[in-house]
C-alpha cells in the first residue's frame, strides 16, 4: 500500500484544485510576485480592503491577500499551521492564544464599543439597556464566550442590568441578522457593525465607551518576509489607516 | 345466490359478461392473460372496474342505478389470490381475521372449526412462514371460507402447487364447495370438469363461450373452446349422416341438425390416430387427407395442424413430419355433431 | 461482486476521506477528562435538550411522515414525482437555508407566526421551534421509508383483507403497519439522528439559549470558542451515537421483514 499516501495527497491536492482559496490564498499571477497573506477578524473585512490597496501602492511589487472569519477561528487556523504573515483579532485574547508564533509585540490599532442594535424607526421604543427588562421585549446577544458576548457582559454588569435575552448567539452577525430580520426587537452589537448593517440602527449605551474592545495586530514568526510583515502592522496604525477605520465607526487607540 | 355480471377494464383489455346461479360453481376457462384474474378483481372490486353491472340476488351491487359501487368489504365477496396472501400473523388469526371483521364475538370457534375442515387444526399457531405451499393453500382457503362468503372467488386455486397437493386440495374443494356459490379460474380443463357446473371460456378480455360444464366443454362452439376443453374442433355441413368438412372429404357421424346445416364434432387429438400413406378403408376412422400446415410442440407429445383436423403424434414420428407433408387423420366414426 | 482491480484504491481512497476526519476528532480528545467533559453542567444540559427534543421530533415525524408515505403512494404521475420532491427538499436543503424558510414560516414576522404572534402563541426562541426546525429535516427520512417500503409491500393483502370484510382502518393496524415495522424503525432511526444532529436551522431559526434551545451541535460550536476539548468531547458523543444508529437502521434484518 505504498501507493496509498501518494494517492491521498494526489486527492488532497485535486480537492484543492476545485476549491483553491481553502487551501491556500489566493494568488493573482497579474499582480506582483510577492505575497503578504494577512489574517484579519470579520469585523475589519470592509475597512481593511482600501489600508490593504494603499500599503499595495506604498510597495510596490506586493501583493497583499486578506482572508476573513471569526478571530477565534483564524486563531485555532495559526495554530493548525495555516500560512500567516500578519493575524489582526478583534480582541487580545485569542492574540493571546497565538503569543508563542508572534514576532514582536502585537500593537493596538483600532476599539470598539458596544452599542444596542434595534430595528429601523425603533419600533419598540428601545432607549437603554434597562429597556431590554421591558415585558414583551425580544433581545438577543452574544453568548459570554464568544469576545462581544463577554464585553456585553461587562456593559451589563457596568450599568445594573441584568439581561434575559431570548437567544444567545455565537456571533455578532447572528444577533445582528436577528434584529435586521425582526425575529428581534433589540441586540447589542460593535458600533461598527450597525454602520456597515442596512434596516438597524444604533441606540448608543450610556457608559458603553468604558468598556473597550481593543484590536491588537501582530507580525507572524513565520512570515516569509519579516519586514514586510511589520511594516503592514505599522502601517495599520498610519494617518491613512486611522482616518479610515474612525470612518467606519472604529476608535483609534 | 345468483350472481350476474359485466365488467369491463379498459387498461387490461378485459370486458367480460359472467352469470351463476346460487350455489353453482362457474369455471373462468382460459389460458395465461386472457383477463381471467381481473375478471375476478374486478367483481371483488379490488380493482375499480372502468364500467361495472353487478347483481348479486337480486341486489345491484355496481350499475347504472347506483351512484357509488359498494366498496370491496361489503360485497361478501370473498377473493382467494393465487399466492395466498396470507397475513403476517398466526394461521389462527388469519382464519379468524374475516369473522373479527364482521366482529363476531365467536371467531376464534369459527376459525377452529374451518381449520379442521381443511384439515389444518394442528398448523393453528404457525406463522405463515412455517406452512408448506399445500399448507398454506389450505389455510387460505379456511380464512376465505370462515368469512361466509357470499360468493367465492378463487384465482387459480392450484397454481404453484405440486402434483400431489394440487390433487389433494382439488379433492377437498369439491366437498368445501357443494354448496357454496364459487367463480374460479383456471386454464386447466379438468379443473372445470371436476369443480365447476357452469364454464365461461376467455379469450382476450371477452367471454366467447358461457354455458354448462358438460354443454361447453362436450359441446364447443369454437375453435379456441374446443382447445381449452382439451379437444379439437372439426367443422363442415351435414349431408344426411356424415360431415362434409371444408377440405372435401366426410366424416359418419351420429345425430346433429338437419342437411345443409353448419355443425361441428369435438374430438380429443389423441383419439385421431395419423399416417403418412392412405390407409385400408376399412376400421373405426373415418381418414382424411391434410397437408401439415404447423407442428405445434406440446411437451411430451406434437400436436400436428392440418386446415381442417388436428391431432396428437408422439415426437418420434413428427420428426419425420414437416410443414407441407401429406397425412391422414383417423377421424373416429360416430361421435355426436351438433348445430354450431 | 467485485469490479475491475483500479477500483481498489479508489475504494481504499474514498475510506480514508471519510474515515481520516473521524479518527482524527479521536486523536484530538482529552481522553482523560473525557468524563468531566461530557459531565459538565453545560455539556449534559445541551445534551438532555437534545435528547428531549429529538425524541418529540422523532414522535412527530412518526405521526406525520407515515400520512405522507401513504399519501405518496396515493397520488401518481407528476403529482407524485412534484410532491416528492417538495417533501424531499429538506433532505438536500443547506441547514441555513431551511433555517431561513422557517423563519418566513414560523418566525415572529413570518407567514404562520405572524398571526400567530397576534394570538398570543409565540413560537420563536422556544424548544417547540427547535423540534419544529428538527421535525422540518428529519421528515424526509420517514416519508422515504415509508413510500418506497410500500411499493415494495404491494396491495395484495390489503385487497383480500378488505374482500373479507376488513375495514380501511383495521387493514391498516392489522395489515400494512406490521409488515411496515421495519421501515417504520429505520426511518425513526434515521430521523432521531438527523434530529438529534441538526445544527443549522435551529441556528438560524430558533436562536441559541441554554436549557431552552441551545442543544448539543449548538453548545459544540460555542464551546469551539472558549473550550475545544468540551467541544470534542462532545463531538464523539455525538460521533457515537451516529455510528450506533446508522449501524441500527442498516442492520442486515432490516430488510427482512418486506417480502
Amino acid at each position: 500500500m505504498r501507493g496509498l499516501a501518494s494517492a491521498a495527497s494526489a486527492a488532497l491536492a485535486a480537492a484543492c484544485a476545485l476549491s483553491l482559496a481553502a487551501c491556500a490564498p489566493e494568488t493573482d499571477a497579474a499582480a506582483g510576485d510577492r505575497t503578504l497573506t494577512v489574517l484579519a477578524a470579520a469585523s475589519l473585512a470592509d475597512v481593511l480592503e482600501p489600508i490593504a490597496a494603499d500599503f499595495e501602492n506604498e510597495h510596490p511589487g506586493v501583493d497583499v491577500v486578506t482572508s476573513y472569519a471569526g478571530s477565534s477561528d483564524l486563531a485555532a487556523q495559526i495554530l493548525e499551521g495555516a500560512p500567516a504573515d500578519v493575524f489582526a483579532s478583534a480582541d487580545e485574547a485569542n492574540m493571546d492564544k497565538v503569543a508563542d508564533l508572534v514576532a514582536g509585540t502585537p500593537a493596538v490599532f483600532a476599539t470598539n464599543t458596544l452599542t444596542i442594535v434595534v430595528p429601523e424607526g425603533d419600533p419598540m421604543g428601545i432607549e437603554d439597556l434597562a429597556s431590554f427588562a421591558a415585558p414583551g421585549i425580544v433581545s438577543v446577544i452574544c453568548a459570554p464566550q464568544v469576545p462581544c458576548g463577554a464585553a456585553t457582559a461587562t456593559v451589563a454588569a457596568r450599568a445594573g442590568v441584568t439581561l434575559s435575552p431570548a437567544s444567545e448567539e455565537a456571533s455578532v452577525t447572528d444577533v445582528l441578522g436577528k434584529v435586521a430580520s425582526g425575529q428581534a426587537d433589540a441586540g447589542i452589537v460593535y458600533v461598527t457593525d450597525v454602520a456597515r448593517a442596512e434596516g438597524v440602527e444604533a441606540v448608543p449605551i450610556e457608559g458603553a465607551e468604558a468598556v473597550v474592545n481593543r484590536y491588537p495586530a501582530a507580525a507572524m514568526a513565520g512570515a516569509a518576509e519579516p519586514e514586510l510583515a511589520a511594516a503592514f502592522v505599522d502601517h495599520l496604525s498610519a494617518q491613512a489607516a486611522r482616518k479610515a477605520l474612525s470612518d467606519a465607526g472604529f476608535g483609534t487607540p | 345466490m345468483r350472481l350476474e355480471a359485466r365488467v369491463t377494464v379498459l387498461a387490461r383489455g378485459v370486458d367480460a359478461t359472467v352469470s351463476v346461479g346460487a350455489g353453482r360453481t362457474l369455471a373462468v376457462l382460459g389460458p395465461n392473460g386472457a383477463g381471467k384474474s381481473t375478471v375476478l378483481e374486478a367483481l371483488a372490486d379490488v380493482t375499480r372496474p372502468d364500467r361495472a353491472s353487478v347483481t348479486l340476488d337480486g341486489r345491484e351491487l355496481a350499475g347504472p342505478r347506483r351512484r357509488a359501487a359498494v366498496p370491496a368489504r361489503r360485497r361478501g365477496m370473498v377473493l382467494l389470490s393465487q399466492d395466498d396472501a396470507l397475513f403476517p400473523m398466526s394461521v389462527l388469526d388469519n382464519v379468524a381475521f374475516g369473522p373479527r371483521s364482521a366482529g363476531r364475538g365467536d371467531a376464534i370457534a369459527i376459525a377452529r372449526e374451518q381449520l379442521a375442515r381443511v384439515g389444518c387444526e394442528d398448523l393453528a399457531e404457525r406463522r405463515p412462514g412455517e406452512l408448506s405451499g399445500g399448507q398454506a393453500r389450505r389455510v387460505a382457503i379456511a380464512r376465505a371460507l370462515a368469512a361466509d362468503p357470499r360468493v367465492l372467488l378463487l384465482d387459480e386455486p392450484f397454481a404453484g402447487l405440486d402434483v400431489e397437493a394440487a390433487s389433494s386440495i382439488r379433492a377437498l374443494l369439491r366437498t368445501l364447495l357443494a354448496d357454496v356459490t364459487t367463480v374460479l379460474t383456471t386454464h386447466d380443463a379438468l379443473d372445470a370438469h371436476t369443480l365447476a357446473d357452469d364454464v365461461a371460456v376467455m379469450e382476450s378480455g371477452r367471454v366467447v363461450e358461457h354455458g354448462t360444464a358438460a354443454d361447453v366443454l362436450a359441446r364447443p362452439r369454437t375453435r379456441f373452446a374446443a382447445r381449452m376443453a382439451g379437444r379439437v374442433l372439426i367443422e363442415g355441413t351435414m349431408r344426411g349422416g356424415r360431415l362434409a368438412l371444408d377440405g372435401g372429404s366426410s366424416v359418419p357421424v351420429a345425430g346433429g341438425p338437419g342437411a345443409g346445416s353448419r355443425a361441428a364434432i369435438a374430438v380429443h387429438p389423441a383419439a385421431i390416430p395419423v399416417a403418412l400413406d392412405s390407409p385400408a378403408r376399412a376400421g373405426e376412422h373415418a381418414w382424411v387427407m391434410e397437408d401439415v400446415v404447423t407442428l405445434e410442440p406440446r411437451g411430451d407429445h406434437v400436436r400436428a395442424h392440418g386446415a381442417v383436423v388436428s391431432a396428437d403424434v408422439d415426437p418420434a414420428f413428427a420428426a419425420t413430419l414437416a410443414v407441407g407433408t401429406r397425412i391422414w387423420c383417423g377421424v373416429p366414426r360416430g361421435l355426436p355433431a351438433y348445430a354450431l | 461482486m467485485s469490479g475491475p482491480r483500479w477500483l481498489v484504491p479508489l475504494a481504499l481512497l474514498g475510506a480514508l476521506l471519510v474515515a481520516a476526519p473521524l479518527v482524527g476528532l479521536m486523536a484530538r480528545a482529552s481522553w482523560g477528562e473525557l468524563w468531566t467533559l461530557i459531565t459538565a453542567p453545560e455539556s449534559l444540559e445541551a445534551l438532555a435538550l437534545s435528547l428531549r427534543t429529538a425524541v418529540a421530533s422523532t414522535l412527530l415525524v412518526i405521526v406525520l411522515g407515515v400520512p405522507l408515505g401513504f399519501a405518496l403512494r396515493a397520488v401518481h404521475g407528476r403529482v407524485r414525482a412534484g410532491l416528492r420532491a417538495v417533501l424531499l427538499a429538506p433532505l438536500v436543503l443547506p441547514p441555513v437555508v431551511g433555517g431561513l424558510a422557517l423563519l418566513y414560516a414560523f418566525g415572529r414576522r413570518g407567514l404562520i407566526g405572524a398571526p400567530l404572534e397576534d394570538a398570543g402563541i409565540s413560537v420563536a426562541y422556544t424548544t417547540a421551534a427547535v423540534v419544529l426546525a428538527q421535525t422540518f429535516v428529519a421528515m424526509p427520512f420517514m416519508v422515504v421509508s415509508i413510500e418506497s417500503a410500500l411499493a415494495a409491500h404491494g396491495e395484495r393483502r390489503e385487497a383480500i383483507a378488505a374482500t373479507l370484510g376488513a375495514s380501511r382502518t383495521r387493514i391498516l393496524a392489522r395489515i400494512t403497519l406490521p409488515a411496515l415495522g421495519p421501515a417504520l424503525a429505520t426511518g425513526a432511526v434515521l430521523a432521531f439522528a438527523r434530529a438529534l444532529g441538526e445544527f443549522g436551522a435551529t441556528l438560524t431559526f430558533a436562536g441559541s439559549l441554554a436549557g431552552v434551545t441551545r442543544t448539543a451541535p449548538l453548545e459544540i460550536y460555542l464551546a469551539r470558542e472558549t473550550d475545544p476539548d468540551a467541544a470534542v468531547a462532545l463531538s464523539l458523543v455525538l460521533l457515537v451515537v451516529a455510528v450506533a444508529v446508522v449501524a441500527i437502521a442498516y442492520r442486515p434484518a432490516a430488510t427482512r421483514g418486506l417480502r
